[in-house]
């Protein structure tokens, strides 16, 4: 019988690699759009092989099974992993991102190539995932639905909004991801990263990192959330999956993370996940 | 959980040989359990094959593929879904340029209330706030004066909030309180939606299924209450639509009940090619004591498939080469495609409880007919369990349709291989 037993390779032997995974978005250039070079650069400063990092750019508009979602991540990291002879994966995910790659982690059998994939990570660090989706993607969707049924405004939204409305998480959660609470485990440690509030005040510091306009506009949106949201992603979708790594103000001096700043090299963020990389 | 992953892309089934073999029923589908009762092949215009699964960009893999990976013994897991429930404390209104020039009434249930307008066609260009006033009881304001907050479409999409282009957002200042709002919008021009979300409201509708998966011919029940807090209230009126994957919809009848709430039986005539969960959406109309209008509209959710295969209820276990254990698992199918089988592995734990150890999955395409899926359980996922073993959680799954086809909470129990 062929069946390949795999072992942690340690930090210390290992050939270690990066993958960030970025979120909802047709990406072609995710470092400059997405994360942008203080993000990526700052994280690469946990590598010893600066050379091991990738930067992912897939089509996330699409639902988490399709072949430009999941299938076009597959294909980056076995292309990484074979390239730079990856045999220890840090795999970086940012909102939806971590659902992508969550459908992998969940379906191991429905790509050939996601074994040798899941065999190589050792742990994925979620940074604000939309696991149990968010009830703006509802508000904007429940909307659409009304407009499509009268045939004016059909199709403006991805499926990718589609997929995180909360009840759609709440199902396929149920049936075709694992992790949440009641299902069974993931094969590999899937660590949130949890933002907990927004703060806009014009004369906040806080609110300049990531942008200010983003700023404002989290302030508007986080009326449809709960009081412990990011402004995207509620506190208990970001630690509905696996475990809570951390909670922002507990690793950042304080500050919190909306959902802009934790793609963003803000409050330190990029030296927590290079540090986490060399442990 | 990551070290006792046990990987084999390509060669798993055919390689194993196990040492003994013991054939086994499967135990009685339980109530909550879901056995499709009989098969329907999909006709050739809903046939799932490597063609049409690539126009949809759907990856078909050829391959067969196994894997097992260890569970924490002291998970708590719960093999039967839970049908999803959401409140609603909002609304939406279709209107057109002519309602909105003339002034459109939007009942308030509460203080703060967040209104968004968006323009159906998004040629029209940005709203300006200037055009758009308010009148709440005696007050007739401007859009900025009756805000606390205001956000353009790029602040929205920003933040990540995916409105229609041309979209404006405002939250009332809570100082003017609630009633029969009026919004016009002079400069309007085409349709908008208007969407109204009372976040301070106590009045909220709740749409829920009586399941979250079901099989094609059969039907899902939904149950829509508005509450005032805690407490139910009757709806005047509930009208509603079900729209498929495809985005296809079909009106809906809901049926008053004695206690006030409504209720409909949802039953997809046909599961589309194209994969995706099933909405119901209720738009719902009632009065609070005061005989004030309450409006909300909700969505629940829920997957459909066609049963096109089953498990045939014969299972054969064996100890496995490298000492792990094998689970083949009868498949009748009645269309070719890849399926999926899934379970988790319970045994007896060193304190003598039944404990949950492994979790694994088989994949592999399967022609038309009787077929077998083999699980496979690598030697470190049997550490620390003992006999009785019992085989919970078990799925079928029809993978390039996304439809999980079979679910059993308790499928097995076994002594020895």
């Amino acid at each position: 019988m062929l069946a390949l037993a795999l072992s942690c390779a340690t930090a210390q032997a290992a050939t270690t690699g990066v993958a960030l995974v970025h979120g909802t978005g047709n990406q072609t250039d995710a470092y400059n759009d997405y994360w942008q070079s203080d993000m990526v650069e700052g994280v690469r400063n946990g590598l010893t092989d600066r050379s091991n990092l990738l930067v992912v750019n897939c089509d996330f508009n699409q639902y988490m099974w399709d072949d430009r979602a999941a299938g076009c991540l597959a294909t980056q990291l076995t292309s990484f992993i074979q390239n730079r002879h990856i045999d220890r994966l840090v795999v970086i995910t940012h909102s939806n991102g971590g659902n992508v790659m969550r459908w992998i982690l969940s379906n191991p059998t429905w790509d050939a190539r996601y074994p040798a994939i899941i065999s190589r990570i050792v742990k994925v660090d979620a940074i604000a995932p939309s696991s149990a989706g968010t009830p703006l993607a509802n508000a904007v969707m429940a909307g659409n639905v009304f407009e499509s049924a009268l045939g004016w405004l059909l199709g403006y939204k991805t499926d990718a909004v589609r997929q995180q409305q909360t009840g759609w998480m709440a199902t396929y959660n149920q049936q075709y991801l694992l992790g949440t609470s009641g299902r069974p485990g993931l094969p590999v440690p899937f660590r949130d990263v949890v933002g907990t509030d927004v703060v806009s005040g014009l004369f906040s510091s806080q609110a300049y990192c990531g942008g200010y306009t983003q700023s404002v506009g989290l302030e508007i949106t986080q009326n449809w959330l709960s009081s412990c949201s990011d402004g995207f992603i509620e506190c208990s979708s970001a630690s509905a999956a696996g475990t809570v790594w951390f909670r922002d103000t507990q690793r950042t001096g304080g500050s919190v993370l909306n959902h802009n700043q934790s793609r963003r090299a803000c409050f330190g963020l990029p030296s927590i996940l290079a540090n986490d990389i060399r442990g | 959980m990551k070290k006792g992953i046990l990987a084999s892309a390509l060669l798993v089934i055919f390689a194993a040989a196990p040492a003994m073999a013991g054939t086994h029923a499967l135990l009685p589908a339980q109530a909550d359990d879901m056995v499709p009762p009989s098969l329907q092949a999909r006709s050739a215009g809903t046939r799932l094959t490597a063609t049409s699964a690539a126009a949809t960009r759907m990856h078909v893999e050829r391959r067969p593929v196994s894997v097992s990976w260890p569970l924490a013994q002291d998970a708590t897991l719960q093999a039967v879904p839970q049908a999803f429930s959401r409140s609603s404390r909002e609304y939406w209104r279709d209107v057109s340029a002519t309602e909105l020039q003339q002034g459109l009434k939007l009942p308030l249930t509460a203080p703060g209330a967040i209104i968004r307008l968006s323009p159906g066609d998004q040629a029209v260009g940005k709203l300006d706030p200037a055009s758009v006033r308010l009148q709440l009881g005696r007050q007739s304001l401007s859009a900025a004066a009756a805000s606390s907050q205001v956000a353009d479409t790029a602040q929205l999409h920003a933040a990540g909030m995916d409105v229609p282009a041309a979209s404006m957002v405002m939250r009332l200042k809570p100082e003017l309180g609630s009633g029969v709002a009026t919004l016009q919008v002079a400069s309007a021009r085409g349709r908008y939606v208007v969407h109204v979300f009372e976040p301070q409201s106590p009045f909220a509708v709740t749409a829920q299924g009586n399941r979250d998966d079901l099989l094609l011919g059969e039907a899902v029940k939904v149950r829509v209450v508005l509450r005032d807090a805690d407490r139910a209230l009757p709806l005047s009126s509930v009208g509603g639509l079900l729209r498929a994957p495809d985005g296809s919809t079909t009106p809906l009848s809901f049926r008053r009940q004695a206690d006030g709430s409504f209720t409909v039986d949802v039953r997809p005539h046909s599961i589309p090619t194209t994969p995706g969960l099933w909405e119901v959406h209720s738009f719902t109309q009632g009065t609070d004591s005061a005989g004030h209008e309450i409006r909300r509209d909700t969505t629940t959710v829920f997957a459909a498939a066609q049963p096109d295969a089953r498990l045939s209820g014969l299972a054969s276990t064996a100890v496995a080469t490298d000492r792990g254990l094998d689970i083949s698992l009868g498949v009748d199918a009645v269309s070719a495609s890849r399926y999926a089988v899934s379970a988790v592995l319970y045994g007896r734990g060193a304190d003598g409880r039944m404990v949950p150890a492994a979790f694994a999955q088989s994949a592999n395409w399967l022609p038309a007919g009787k077929g077998q899926l083999t699980l496979h359980y690598d030697p470190h996922s049997l550490q620390g369990i003992g006999a009785p073993y019992e085989l919970h959680d078990l799925r079928l799954q029809d993978q390039p349709a996304v439809g999980l086809l079979e679910r059993r909470a308790v499928a097995m129990r076994f002594d020895t291989p």
